[in-house]
């Protein structure tokens, strides 16, 4: 069965490992951060949908790196190439089959090169780019082209390990084609729905939905049939109404202008409430933060159905605060740590 | 806005209020869509939906004659029902108008399908 490998943003990996597990014949074979290894004989339809991911690649290299390589570095590199060029021949083939190549034509590919760790110097980064891309020309049928590349090959160099894989898509897979606006990260709000065990017969709610990102993940991903979303900006919620459309879930997405800092919904209707809360940027000061936080609270204590479920993407900083808020018959279920870009960050899940 | 929005959208929040349910409904364009009709979906609405509530908006939209005026027993399996049940809710749709608070009178705006709940600080 051909190899393959997954990035991953930091903290989703459990959710990546959870997605591939439920495809049939894909055997996980190891986590690493930032990276998620495993073989499969699935289609390409299977694995172009995963849905917490950023990118997957075919699989050419992966062997730990030797201690003082960077003593020897253009060697090393060398002969490691040289001596894999058979896994190429067969990395590309698998490769060819996804990306659907016929035609005999040399494929034109690029060299994508990310060093990281003692290797992370500006004067090696070209060195180990343009000494690849040419063992890569020289030793197989691919042909360089910085411009217009057929194919990305990816490879990375950090203090344990070296990994070479040919990138199966041209965009990564978390550039959503019906989304124009983010503010959250696709794979961020689908591992939120996950982590909530979002159903499709559950009646959803954003308080402060924003873009609408979360509601149209669950409504594509999850077959969610009813969400409400609710914004107290019109500005946001007209980009929340292009995302509607972009991705046809208007049928199943209702948005409402409000402050969900009052209660302006009936109790009790919704079966799950998920929001990513303002880690204070607009609101400053922490009296004000901490009041927003027990507004918020008190509002989908209020319209959340008794067992109602509860996830919220909250900033490190800020999640003891609001995990002490909570009233009593909320119960902490898990703890998620993630990080958005740089910004350490949590799924916290509470059920009623 | 459909039907089944409205029916969960109340004043209760402002001044002087108590219960602020059901608003009223002026409309200055509602559309009707073709919305796919699912019945264990609407079954399970129909649990939680305030069915006079949903019988006063559609008589502010001026379409009563055809809904049901009570919800019938047996309606999971009562297709006609439920169909009929699907429509108000899911296919009727208020583009432009206003919500209008039972006790105050106070409007919500409805533009381009978007209720605005918004309310001044001085309101609530």
């Amino acid at each position: 069965m051909p190899d393959f490998f997954c990035t991953v943003g930091f903290g989703l990996n459990d959710f990546a490992v959870l997605e591939l597990e439920a495809l049939p014949t894909v055997t996980v074979k190891k986590t690493l951060t930032g990276k998620v290894f495993f073989q499969s004989d699935c289609n390409a339809a299977s694995l172009l949908a995963l849905k917490t991911v950023e990118r997957i690649f075919v699989n050419v290299i992966h062997d730990e790196v030797e201690p003082n390589l960077i003593n020897d570095l253009d060697d090393w590199l060398t002969n490691k190439l040289c001596s894999k060029s058979s896994s190429l021949d067969d990395s590309l083939l698998t490769w060819k089959e996804f990306a659907k190549k016929t035609s005999d034509d040399p494929v034109k590919f690029r060299i994508n090169a990310r060093l990281s760790g003692i290797f992370r110097k500006s004067s090696l980064f070209q060195r180990v780019s343009s000494l690849a891309g040419s063992i890569f020309q020289q030793n197989s049928s691919l042909v360089k082209d910085l411009h217009k590349p057929d194919l990305e090959v990816f490879l990375h160099l950090n203090d344990n390990f070296f990994t070479v894989g040919l990138q199966l898509t041209k965009k990564p897979l978390s550039d959503r084609c019906y989304l124009d606006h983010i503010a959250v990260r696709s794979t961020v709000c689908v591992a939120m729905c996950m982590a909530v065990g979002l159903s499709s017969d559950d009646v959803l709610l954003d308080p402060m939905c924003g873009a609408a990102t979360i509601l149209v993940e669950a409504v594509k991903q999850f077959d969610c049939k009813a969400a409400v979303g609710v914004d107290c900006d019109l500005l946001q919620l007209k980009l929340a109404q292009a995302n509607l459309n972009t991705s046809l879930s208007y049928p199943r997405i209702e948005l409402v202008c409000g402050d969900s800092r009052i209660i302006f919904l009936k109790q009790q209707q919704f079966d799950v409430v998920l929001c990513d809360v303002p880690f204070g940027r607009k609101f400053g000061v922490p009296t004000e933060i901490h009041r927003l936080l027990t507004s918020i609270v008190n509002t989908i204590d209020a319209v959340l159905k008794p067992k109602g479920r509860i996830g919220i993407l909250i900033s490190e900083k800020l999640r003891q605060s609001l995990i002490d808020l909570c009233p009593p018959c909320w119960s902490l279920v898990k703890q998620h740590p993630l990080r958005l870009g740089t910004l350490p960050a949590y799924i916290v899940t509470w059920q009623k | 806005m459909k039907l089944l929005t409205h029916n969960i959208l109340t004043s209760k929040c402002l001044k002087g209020v108590t219960v602020g349910y059901p608003l009223g409904i002026v409309a200055k364009e509602v559309k009707v869509n073709e919305v796919e009709f699912n019945p264990e979906f609407i079954s399970r609405m129909i649990q939680k939906v305030d069915w006079p509530a949903l019988c006063k908006a559609a008589e502010n939209l001026g379409h009563l004659d055809n809904l049901p005026p009570a919800v019938v027993d047996d309606y999971e399996n009562n297709e006609e029902f439920l169909k009929k049940a699907h429509h108000f809710l899911m296919e009727i749709e208020v583009i432009n108008g206003d919500l209008i608070c039972p006790e105050t009178g106070r409007k919500f705006p409805v533009t381009d399908g978007i209720p605005n709940m918004l309310a001044n600080e001085d309101e609530v």
